[in-house]
């Protein structure tokens, strides 16, 4: 850490608008720009690994984004995570900040737990 | 009628029988009378004072939890009209959803501070997650099912509405709760 300050890029946090896109878009490449997809396996599913393996959660910052975010986004960068690692490991080692959304983080919490349940855009794909 | 009104009020009351019952014994104008009716003039002022001042305090909060609900409501519509012609990353139509979520949010934040509605809130807190995932969830809008869970979000609100105002007006000195709440 710098001046006490999580520095961006370091296992332990990672800043979706500043590293990703302040425009979060769909949920796969295929739909449009800056998809859920692309985020979760580019940036989320490396960064996660890692803290994972320094046995530490990973800080999702929210705040940033220009008009807030998709649930399509959202439930394939995180619920996709949840369907790769399991719920319950998803849940203990990512934890969500936002000051511009205070209720965002157990909105995405939600997505995470229902990861599982079967969804049209997922099977059709 | 509040315990700091019950006590002024049988005063008055005492001190009007009083009054009326030497009028009647004693038509004649005493000093007795005459203090008797300056000092329940001057209860019968106090009480409607402090009831008139309650009922003004009463309605900043009932107002204000009232205007909330409206501005969720007008919320709601702008999103459905938003979606009619919108995709689902539209900023017009991520916008107002961001604002929804706030004061949904917001909502919650008062009805847990007054302990009050708190199954009603997680409904509409539910249907809220709902509402958005319908309309940003997939490559299109689903305007029709989002519609039938924003009708179920106004009714939460109502049900909301109605429990915090009752609760204002049962237990008026507990509104400042919200100072420590979040």
């Amino acid at each position: 850490m710098e001046d006490g300050r999580p520095v961006y890029g370091i296992m332990t946090a990672v800043n979706i608008a500043k590293e990703f896109s302040t425009t979060p878009g769909p949920r796969y490449p295929s739909e449009g720009r800056h998809s859920g997809e692309e985020f979760r396996e580019t940036i989320l599913r490396p960064r996660f690994e890692s803290a994972q393996r320094a046995g530490e959660c990973l800080t999702v910052e929210l705040d940033g984004v220009r008009f807030g975010y998709p649930t399509s986004f959202l439930e394939e960068a995180f619920g996709g995570l949840a369907r790769v690692f399991g719920v319950e490991a998803v849940l203990r080692g990512l934890v969500f900040q936002s000051i511009d959304e205070p209720s965002l983080g157990d909105e995405i919490r939600r997505y995470i737990r229902d990861s599982g349940k079967t969804s049209p855009e997922r099977a059709a794909k | 009628m509040t315990n700091s009104t019950f006590l002024p009020a049988l005063v008055l009351g005492v001190l009007v029988g009083w009054l009326a019952r030497s009028l009647v014994t004693d038509p004649t104008i005493s000093a007795g009378s005459v203090l008797i009716t300056i000092v329940s003039l001057c209860v019968g002022w106090w009480i409607q004072r402090t009831v008139r001042r309650q009922a003004e305090l009463d309605r900043v909060p009932i107002e204000s939890i009232g205007k909330l609900c409206d501005r969720i409501d007008e919320l709601i519509v702008k999103c459905l009209d938003v979606a009619m012609s919108a995709q689902p990353t539209d900023p017009a139509l991520l916008q107002p959803l961001r604002l929804l979520h706030n004061e949904v949010a917001w909502l919650g934040t008062v009805a847990r501070a007054l302990d009050t509605s708190t199954a009603e809130q997680a409904r509409l807190w539910d249907k809220y997650v709902t509402f958005k995932t319908w309309l940003t969830g997939g490559s299109t809008v689903d305007v029709n099912s989002a519609a039938k869970v924003g009708r179920g979000m106004r009714t939460c609100c109502l049900q909301i509405r109605w429990q915090l105002c009752k609760r204002v007006l049962d237990r008026p000195g507990d509104i400042g709760m919200l100072a420590g709440s979040e």
